[in-house]
Protein backbone atom coordinates (compact mmCIF):
# COMPACT_ATOMS: atom_id res chain seq x y z
CA UNK A 1 0.00 0.00 0.00
CA UNK A 2 2.74 2.40 1.04
CA UNK A 3 4.84 1.35 -1.92
CA UNK A 4 1.94 2.12 -4.30
CA UNK A 5 1.58 5.55 -2.76
CA UNK A 6 5.30 6.25 -3.13
CA UNK A 7 5.28 5.08 -6.75
CA UNK A 8 2.28 7.27 -7.55
CA UNK A 9 3.99 10.27 -5.97
CA UNK A 10 7.15 9.54 -7.96
CA UNK A 11 5.12 9.34 -11.17
CA UNK A 12 3.39 12.63 -10.42
CA UNK A 13 6.67 14.36 -9.61
CA UNK A 14 8.20 12.97 -12.76
CA UNK A 15 5.24 14.15 -14.83
CA UNK A 16 5.42 17.65 -13.38
CA UNK A 17 9.14 17.87 -14.08
CA UNK A 18 8.57 16.69 -17.64
CA UNK A 19 5.80 19.25 -18.19
CA UNK A 20 8.01 22.01 -16.83
CA UNK A 21 10.77 20.94 -19.19
CA UNK A 22 8.34 20.90 -22.11
CA UNK A 23 7.11 24.39 -21.26
CA UNK A 24 10.67 25.62 -21.14
CA UNK A 25 11.42 23.93 -24.44
CA UNK A 26 8.31 25.40 -26.12
CA UNK A 27 9.13 28.89 -24.87
CA UNK A 28 12.66 28.70 -26.22
CA UNK A 29 11.56 27.39 -29.59
CA UNK A 30 8.87 30.08 -29.91
CA UNK A 31 11.38 32.79 -29.05
CA UNK A 32 14.04 31.44 -31.40
CA UNK A 33 11.77 30.78 -34.38
CA UNK A 34 9.26 33.62 -34.16
CA UNK A 35 8.56 34.50 -37.80
CA UNK A 36 8.42 38.10 -39.03
CA UNK A 37 5.01 39.81 -39.25
CA UNK A 38 2.79 38.54 -42.05
CA UNK A 39 2.61 41.98 -43.66
CA UNK A 40 6.38 42.16 -43.90
CA UNK A 41 6.54 38.75 -45.55
CA UNK A 42 3.78 39.75 -47.98
CA UNK A 43 5.68 42.92 -48.90
CA UNK A 44 8.81 40.89 -49.59
CA UNK A 45 6.81 38.42 -51.63
CA UNK A 46 5.40 41.23 -53.74
CA UNK A 47 8.88 42.60 -54.33
CA UNK A 48 10.05 39.13 -55.37
CA UNK A 49 7.15 38.84 -57.79
CA UNK A 50 7.81 42.23 -59.31
CA UNK A 51 11.45 41.32 -59.77
CA UNK A 52 10.39 38.19 -61.59
CA UNK A 53 7.91 39.85 -63.91
CA UNK A 54 10.02 42.77 -64.96
CA UNK A 55 13.53 41.42 -64.99
CA UNK A 56 15.05 42.54 -68.31
CA UNK A 57 17.25 40.18 -70.29
CA UNK A 58 19.88 42.56 -71.58
CA UNK A 59 22.49 41.51 -74.09
CA UNK A 60 25.96 43.00 -73.81
CA UNK A 61 25.57 45.45 -76.75
CA UNK A 62 22.30 46.71 -75.26
CA UNK A 63 23.96 47.01 -71.86
CA UNK A 64 26.81 49.06 -73.35
CA UNK A 65 24.34 51.26 -75.21
CA UNK A 66 22.38 51.84 -72.00
CA UNK A 67 25.57 52.70 -70.12
CA UNK A 68 26.57 55.16 -72.83
CA UNK A 69 23.13 56.79 -72.74
CA UNK A 70 23.33 57.09 -68.95
CA UNK A 71 26.76 58.74 -69.15
CA UNK A 72 25.47 61.15 -71.75
CA UNK A 73 22.48 62.03 -69.59
CA UNK A 74 24.73 62.69 -66.59
CA UNK A 75 27.03 64.82 -68.67
CA UNK A 76 24.12 66.90 -70.00
CA UNK A 77 22.00 67.18 -66.87
CA UNK A 78 24.90 67.42 -64.45
CA UNK A 79 24.94 66.51 -60.77
CA UNK A 80 21.21 67.21 -60.43
CA UNK A 81 20.57 63.62 -61.52
CA UNK A 82 22.90 62.22 -58.88
CA UNK A 83 21.26 64.00 -55.95
CA UNK A 84 21.32 61.80 -52.85
CA UNK A 85 18.00 60.70 -51.41
CA UNK A 86 19.06 60.17 -47.80
CA UNK A 87 18.50 63.78 -46.78
CA UNK A 88 14.75 63.53 -46.42
CA UNK A 89 14.01 64.23 -50.07
CA UNK A 90 11.49 62.02 -51.74
CA UNK A 91 12.99 60.01 -54.59
CA UNK A 92 11.72 61.05 -57.97
CA UNK A 93 10.38 58.65 -60.55
CA UNK A 94 7.22 56.78 -61.36
CA UNK A 95 4.38 56.55 -58.85
CA UNK A 96 4.74 53.31 -56.88
CA UNK A 97 2.02 50.70 -56.64
CA UNK A 98 -0.59 51.41 -53.94
CA UNK A 99 -0.75 47.81 -52.76
CA UNK A 100 3.00 47.60 -52.41
CA UNK A 101 3.23 50.85 -50.48
CA UNK A 102 0.37 49.67 -48.24
CA UNK A 103 2.20 46.45 -47.47
CA UNK A 104 5.38 48.38 -46.68
CA UNK A 105 3.48 50.73 -44.38
CA UNK A 106 1.82 47.84 -42.59
CA UNK A 107 5.23 46.22 -42.08
CA UNK A 108 6.66 49.54 -40.88
CA UNK A 109 3.77 49.90 -38.43
CA UNK A 110 4.42 46.42 -37.03
CA UNK A 111 8.09 47.23 -36.73
CA UNK A 112 7.56 50.63 -35.08
CA UNK A 113 4.98 49.40 -32.58
CA UNK A 114 7.04 46.31 -31.78
CA UNK A 115 9.92 48.61 -30.87
CA UNK A 116 7.64 50.97 -28.95
CA UNK A 117 8.52 53.94 -31.19
CA UNK A 118 11.97 53.91 -29.62
CA UNK A 119 15.04 55.67 -31.09
CA UNK A 120 16.13 52.53 -32.95
CA UNK A 121 13.34 53.19 -35.46
CA UNK A 122 12.32 56.76 -34.72
CA UNK A 123 14.47 59.82 -35.28
CA UNK A 124 13.49 62.18 -32.49
CA UNK A 125 13.79 65.95 -32.33
CA UNK A 126 12.43 66.34 -35.84
CA UNK A 127 11.35 69.81 -36.97
CA UNK A 128 8.21 68.88 -38.92
CA UNK A 129 7.90 72.02 -41.07
CA UNK A 130 11.60 72.05 -41.91
CA UNK A 131 11.59 68.34 -42.68
CA UNK A 132 8.60 68.66 -45.03
CA UNK A 133 10.00 71.78 -46.64
CA UNK A 134 13.21 69.89 -47.41
CA UNK A 135 11.31 66.93 -48.84
CA UNK A 136 8.40 68.61 -50.63
CA UNK A 137 9.13 72.34 -50.53
CA UNK A 138 6.01 72.64 -48.37
CA UNK A 139 6.27 73.43 -44.62
CA UNK A 140 3.61 71.11 -43.23
CA UNK A 141 2.95 71.89 -39.55
CA UNK A 142 0.78 70.87 -36.62
CA UNK A 143 -1.75 73.33 -35.23
CA UNK A 144 -0.39 75.14 -32.16
CA UNK A 145 -3.00 73.56 -29.90
CA UNK A 146 -2.87 70.12 -31.46
CA UNK A 147 -3.52 67.37 -28.93
CA UNK A 148 -0.82 65.11 -30.33
CA UNK A 149 2.82 64.55 -29.57
CA UNK A 150 5.22 64.13 -32.47
CA UNK A 151 7.65 61.38 -31.47
CA UNK A 152 9.78 61.69 -34.60
CA UNK A 153 10.24 60.39 -38.11
CA UNK A 154 10.29 56.65 -38.80
CA UNK A 155 13.68 55.38 -39.95
CA UNK A 156 13.35 51.59 -39.89
CA UNK A 157 12.04 49.54 -42.82
CA UNK A 158 11.47 50.97 -46.32
CA UNK A 159 8.25 52.96 -46.67
CA UNK A 160 8.05 53.28 -50.45
CA UNK A 161 8.94 56.99 -50.61
CA UNK A 162 7.39 59.88 -48.75
CA UNK A 163 7.87 60.57 -45.09
CA UNK A 164 6.44 58.68 -42.14
CA UNK A 165 6.00 60.35 -38.77
CA UNK A 166 5.23 58.62 -35.50
CA UNK A 167 2.81 60.36 -33.18
CA UNK A 168 1.19 59.70 -29.84
CA UNK A 169 -2.22 61.02 -28.94
CA UNK A 170 -4.91 60.23 -26.43
CA UNK A 171 -6.25 57.28 -28.40
CA UNK A 172 -2.85 55.70 -28.90
CA UNK A 173 0.01 55.66 -31.41
CA UNK A 174 -0.48 56.72 -35.02
CA UNK A 175 1.75 56.80 -38.08
CA UNK A 176 1.20 59.73 -40.42
CA UNK A 177 2.57 59.29 -43.92
CA UNK A 178 3.09 62.31 -46.13
CA UNK A 179 3.36 62.27 -49.91
CA UNK A 180 3.11 64.87 -52.67
CA UNK A 181 -0.42 64.77 -54.04
CA UNK A 182 0.75 64.15 -57.59
CA UNK A 183 2.64 61.05 -56.45
CA UNK A 184 -0.13 59.56 -54.36
CA UNK A 185 -0.48 55.90 -55.36
CA UNK A 186 -3.90 55.53 -53.65
CA UNK A 187 -2.47 53.40 -50.91
CA UNK A 188 -4.36 50.24 -50.00
CA UNK A 189 -3.45 48.11 -47.01
CA UNK A 190 -3.07 44.34 -47.36
CA UNK A 191 -6.00 42.20 -46.28
CA UNK A 192 -5.78 41.11 -42.68
CA UNK A 193 -3.33 43.81 -41.63
CA UNK A 194 -5.68 44.89 -38.84
CA UNK A 195 -5.00 48.52 -39.69
CA UNK A 196 -7.08 51.37 -41.07
CA UNK A 197 -6.09 54.27 -43.27
CA UNK A 198 -7.51 57.78 -43.17
CA UNK A 199 -6.62 60.18 -45.98
CA UNK A 200 -6.66 63.94 -46.29
CA UNK A 201 -5.30 66.35 -48.85
CA UNK A 202 -3.55 69.38 -47.40
CA UNK A 203 -2.40 71.82 -50.06
CA UNK A 204 -0.10 70.03 -52.47
CA UNK A 205 0.39 67.17 -50.01
CA UNK A 206 -1.62 64.13 -49.13
CA UNK A 207 -1.60 62.74 -45.61
CA UNK A 208 -2.46 59.23 -44.50
CA UNK A 209 -3.06 58.28 -40.88
CA UNK A 210 -2.23 54.64 -40.18
CA UNK A 211 -3.57 53.04 -37.00
CA UNK A 212 -5.74 50.15 -35.85
CA UNK A 213 -8.75 52.52 -36.07
CA UNK A 214 -9.58 55.21 -38.61
CA UNK A 215 -8.12 58.47 -37.36
CA UNK A 216 -9.57 61.10 -39.71
CA UNK A 217 -9.79 63.65 -36.92
CA UNK A 218 -6.06 63.51 -36.29
CA UNK A 219 -5.31 64.64 -39.84
CA UNK A 220 -7.32 67.81 -39.17
CA UNK A 221 -4.49 68.85 -36.85
CA UNK A 222 -2.13 69.40 -39.80
CA UNK A 223 -1.93 72.60 -41.80
CA UNK A 224 0.20 74.21 -44.46
CA UNK A 225 0.86 77.74 -43.19
CA UNK A 226 0.52 80.57 -45.68
CA UNK A 227 4.00 81.44 -46.93
CA UNK B 1 2.80 16.55 -25.44
CA UNK B 2 2.60 19.78 -23.57
CA UNK B 3 0.75 22.46 -25.39
CA UNK B 4 0.53 25.10 -22.71
CA UNK B 5 -0.03 28.56 -24.09
CA UNK B 6 0.09 27.25 -27.62
CA UNK B 7 -0.48 30.09 -30.12
CA UNK B 8 -3.42 30.15 -32.44
CA UNK B 9 -3.21 28.54 -35.81
CA UNK B 10 -1.92 30.88 -38.45
CA UNK B 11 -2.19 30.74 -42.18
CA UNK B 12 -2.68 27.12 -43.00
CA UNK B 13 -5.56 24.88 -43.86
CA UNK B 14 -5.32 21.23 -43.00
CA UNK B 15 -7.14 18.07 -43.95
CA UNK B 16 -8.95 17.90 -40.64
CA UNK B 17 -9.12 21.63 -40.03
CA UNK B 18 -12.44 23.36 -39.44
CA UNK B 19 -14.47 23.20 -42.66
CA UNK B 20 -15.33 26.93 -42.81
CA UNK B 21 -11.64 27.88 -42.65
CA UNK B 22 -10.77 25.44 -45.40
CA UNK B 23 -13.63 26.63 -47.56
CA UNK B 24 -12.66 30.27 -47.04
CA UNK B 25 -9.05 29.62 -47.93
CA UNK B 26 -10.02 27.78 -51.08
CA UNK B 27 -12.58 30.32 -52.12
CA UNK B 28 -10.04 33.09 -51.67
CA UNK B 29 -7.69 31.65 -54.27
CA UNK B 30 -9.77 30.91 -57.35
CA UNK B 31 -6.81 31.43 -59.68
CA UNK B 32 -3.39 32.86 -59.10
CA UNK B 33 -2.88 36.37 -60.36
CA UNK B 34 -0.19 38.47 -58.69
CA UNK B 35 -2.59 39.87 -56.08
CA UNK B 36 -4.02 36.44 -55.26
CA UNK B 37 -0.56 34.98 -54.92
CA UNK B 38 0.60 37.81 -52.66
CA UNK B 39 -2.56 37.37 -50.59
CA UNK B 40 -1.92 33.62 -50.35
CA UNK B 41 1.68 34.32 -49.38
CA UNK B 42 0.45 36.82 -46.81
CA UNK B 43 -1.82 34.20 -45.24
CA UNK B 44 0.78 31.44 -45.35
CA UNK B 45 3.92 33.55 -45.03
CA UNK B 46 4.57 32.80 -41.38
CA UNK B 47 3.98 29.11 -41.92
CA UNK B 48 6.36 29.13 -44.87
CA UNK B 49 8.94 31.01 -42.86
CA UNK B 50 8.92 28.44 -40.04
CA UNK B 51 9.01 25.64 -42.59
CA UNK B 52 11.94 27.35 -44.30
CA UNK B 53 13.73 27.75 -40.98
CA UNK B 54 13.30 24.03 -40.38
CA UNK B 55 14.72 23.25 -43.81
CA UNK B 56 17.64 25.63 -44.25
CA UNK B 57 18.08 27.37 -40.90
CA UNK B 58 16.74 30.54 -39.41
CA UNK B 59 19.24 32.86 -41.04
CA UNK B 60 18.22 31.82 -44.56
CA UNK B 61 14.49 31.49 -43.98
CA UNK B 62 13.73 34.99 -45.31
CA UNK B 63 15.56 34.27 -48.53
CA UNK B 64 13.87 30.91 -48.96
CA UNK B 65 10.41 32.45 -48.53
CA UNK B 66 11.27 35.10 -51.10
CA UNK B 67 12.59 32.48 -53.50
CA UNK B 68 9.45 30.45 -52.93
CA UNK B 69 7.37 33.46 -53.96
CA UNK B 70 9.43 33.86 -57.11
CA UNK B 71 9.21 30.20 -58.07
CA UNK B 72 5.50 30.09 -57.24
CA UNK B 73 4.91 32.99 -59.61
CA UNK B 74 6.85 31.26 -62.37
CA UNK B 75 4.88 28.06 -61.82
CA UNK B 76 1.53 29.68 -61.14
CA UNK B 77 -0.03 27.65 -63.97
CA UNK B 78 0.63 24.46 -62.00
CA UNK B 79 -1.65 25.59 -59.19
CA UNK B 80 -4.97 23.80 -59.40
CA UNK B 81 -7.75 26.24 -58.53
CA UNK B 82 -9.82 25.15 -55.55
CA UNK B 83 -6.95 23.30 -53.92
CA UNK B 84 -5.04 24.33 -50.83
CA UNK B 85 -2.68 27.21 -51.68
CA UNK B 86 -0.75 26.77 -48.42
CA UNK B 87 0.03 23.14 -49.29
CA UNK B 88 1.07 24.11 -52.83
CA UNK B 89 3.37 26.87 -51.55
CA UNK B 90 4.75 24.55 -48.90
CA UNK B 91 5.62 21.96 -51.55
CA UNK B 92 7.49 24.60 -53.54
CA UNK B 93 9.32 25.82 -50.43
CA UNK B 94 10.40 22.27 -49.60
CA UNK B 95 11.68 21.65 -53.11
CA UNK B 96 13.54 24.94 -53.24
CA UNK B 97 14.95 24.29 -49.75
CA UNK B 98 16.06 20.79 -50.73
CA UNK B 99 17.88 22.20 -53.75
CA UNK B 100 19.68 24.70 -51.55
CA UNK B 101 20.74 21.95 -49.20
CA UNK B 102 21.99 19.79 -52.05
CA UNK B 103 24.03 22.66 -53.47
CA UNK B 104 25.83 23.33 -50.21
CA UNK B 105 26.17 19.73 -49.02
CA UNK B 106 29.88 19.24 -49.82
CA UNK B 107 30.91 22.47 -48.14
CA UNK B 108 30.30 22.09 -44.39
CA UNK B 109 32.76 20.34 -42.15
CA UNK B 110 31.63 19.02 -38.83
CA UNK B 111 32.89 20.75 -35.68
CA UNK B 112 35.43 18.76 -33.69
CA UNK B 113 33.43 18.59 -30.49
CA UNK B 114 30.40 16.83 -31.92
CA UNK B 115 29.92 13.13 -31.52
CA UNK B 116 30.88 11.06 -34.55
CA UNK B 117 27.30 10.12 -35.28
CA UNK B 118 25.98 13.68 -35.07
CA UNK B 119 28.92 15.04 -37.02
CA UNK B 120 28.36 12.54 -39.79
CA UNK B 121 24.71 13.48 -40.02
CA UNK B 122 25.34 17.20 -40.01
CA UNK B 123 28.02 16.75 -42.63
CA UNK B 124 25.63 14.78 -44.80
CA UNK B 125 22.55 16.85 -44.17
CA UNK B 126 23.57 20.31 -42.98
CA UNK B 127 21.32 22.63 -41.03
CA UNK B 128 23.04 25.68 -39.61
CA UNK B 129 22.42 26.25 -35.94
CA UNK B 130 23.11 29.80 -34.90
CA UNK B 131 22.77 29.07 -31.22
CA UNK B 132 24.02 32.44 -30.06
CA UNK B 133 21.52 34.40 -32.15
CA UNK B 134 18.65 32.09 -31.36
CA UNK B 135 19.30 31.96 -27.66
CA UNK B 136 18.72 28.23 -27.68
CA UNK B 137 21.90 27.12 -26.02
CA UNK B 138 24.44 24.79 -27.60
CA UNK B 139 22.92 21.49 -26.49
CA UNK B 140 19.44 22.32 -27.69
CA UNK B 141 20.69 23.75 -30.96
CA UNK B 142 22.78 20.67 -31.63
CA UNK B 143 19.87 18.42 -30.89
CA UNK B 144 17.73 20.43 -33.31
CA UNK B 145 20.43 20.26 -35.95
CA UNK B 146 20.66 16.51 -35.54
CA UNK B 147 16.98 16.06 -36.37
CA UNK B 148 15.78 15.46 -39.89
CA UNK B 149 14.14 18.45 -41.53
CA UNK B 150 10.70 16.82 -41.54
CA UNK B 151 10.85 16.11 -37.82
CA UNK B 152 12.13 19.62 -37.16
CA UNK B 153 9.32 21.10 -39.25
CA UNK B 154 6.67 18.98 -37.50
CA UNK B 155 7.81 20.15 -34.09
CA UNK B 156 8.33 23.81 -34.98
CA UNK B 157 5.06 24.21 -36.89
CA UNK B 158 3.21 22.67 -33.97
CA UNK B 159 4.97 24.55 -31.18
CA UNK B 160 5.64 27.94 -32.78
CA UNK B 161 2.49 28.44 -34.84
CA UNK B 162 0.11 26.01 -33.19
CA UNK B 163 -0.69 24.02 -36.32
CA UNK B 164 -2.53 20.78 -35.76
CA UNK B 165 -0.84 17.58 -36.92
CA UNK B 166 -3.53 17.18 -39.56
CA UNK B 167 -2.54 20.57 -40.98
CA UNK B 168 1.13 19.72 -40.74
CA UNK B 169 0.46 16.48 -42.57
CA UNK B 170 -1.10 18.44 -45.45
CA UNK B 171 1.77 20.91 -45.52
CA UNK B 172 4.44 18.21 -45.58
CA UNK B 173 2.60 15.61 -47.66
CA UNK B 174 2.75 13.03 -44.89
CA UNK B 175 0.02 11.23 -42.92
CA UNK B 176 -1.19 12.90 -39.75
CA UNK B 177 0.06 10.03 -37.60
CA UNK B 178 3.52 10.33 -39.10
CA UNK B 179 3.58 14.04 -38.31
CA UNK B 180 2.54 13.26 -34.74
CA UNK B 181 5.27 10.63 -34.36
CA UNK B 182 7.95 12.90 -35.81
CA UNK B 183 7.04 15.69 -33.41
CA UNK B 184 6.84 13.37 -30.42
CA UNK B 185 10.24 11.79 -31.06
CA UNK B 186 11.78 15.16 -31.83
CA UNK B 187 10.46 16.45 -28.54
CA UNK B 188 11.94 13.49 -26.67
CA UNK B 189 15.36 14.25 -28.10
CA UNK B 190 15.15 17.96 -27.40
CA UNK B 191 13.84 17.33 -23.91
CA UNK B 192 16.78 15.04 -23.24
CA UNK B 193 19.17 17.67 -24.57
CA UNK B 194 17.58 20.32 -22.40
CA UNK B 195 17.79 18.14 -19.32
CA UNK B 196 21.36 17.15 -20.10
CA UNK B 197 20.37 13.49 -20.21
CA UNK B 198 21.61 10.99 -22.80
CA UNK B 199 19.57 11.39 -25.99
CA UNK B 200 17.28 8.61 -27.21
CA UNK B 201 18.49 6.56 -30.17
CA UNK B 202 19.04 8.46 -33.42
CA UNK B 203 16.05 9.16 -35.61
CA UNK B 204 15.55 8.43 -39.22
CA UNK B 205 16.27 11.84 -40.75
CA UNK B 206 13.20 11.63 -43.01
Amino acid sequence: MNRDLHERRDDEAHGEARDALDRQLDDRLRAAFAPPPAAELAARARRALEGTGRRPRLHLPLLLAAAAAAMLAVAVAGPRLLRPVGDGRVPEGSVPDGHEVGALWAAAWQDATARGFDPSCCRTGVDLPACCRAAFSVPLALLPDAAVKLCGSYCGLPTGGGLMFLLHCERGPVCVCVLPRDRDPSVRLPHGSGLQLARREVGPLVLYALAPERRDELLEEFVVPAQ
Amino acid sequence: MTASGRPQNNGCTGAAGPPPARAAARAAVPGLGADELVAALGRSGRTLWVLAAAWVGRSEADDLVQETARVAWQRRDSFAGGTDAAAWLSRIARHVGANWRRRRRPEPTAPDDLSECTAARIGADPWPFDADRCGLGDELARALAALGEVARACLLLHVVLGHSFAEIGVLLDIPENTATSHARRARLRLRAALAGAPAPPALDPR
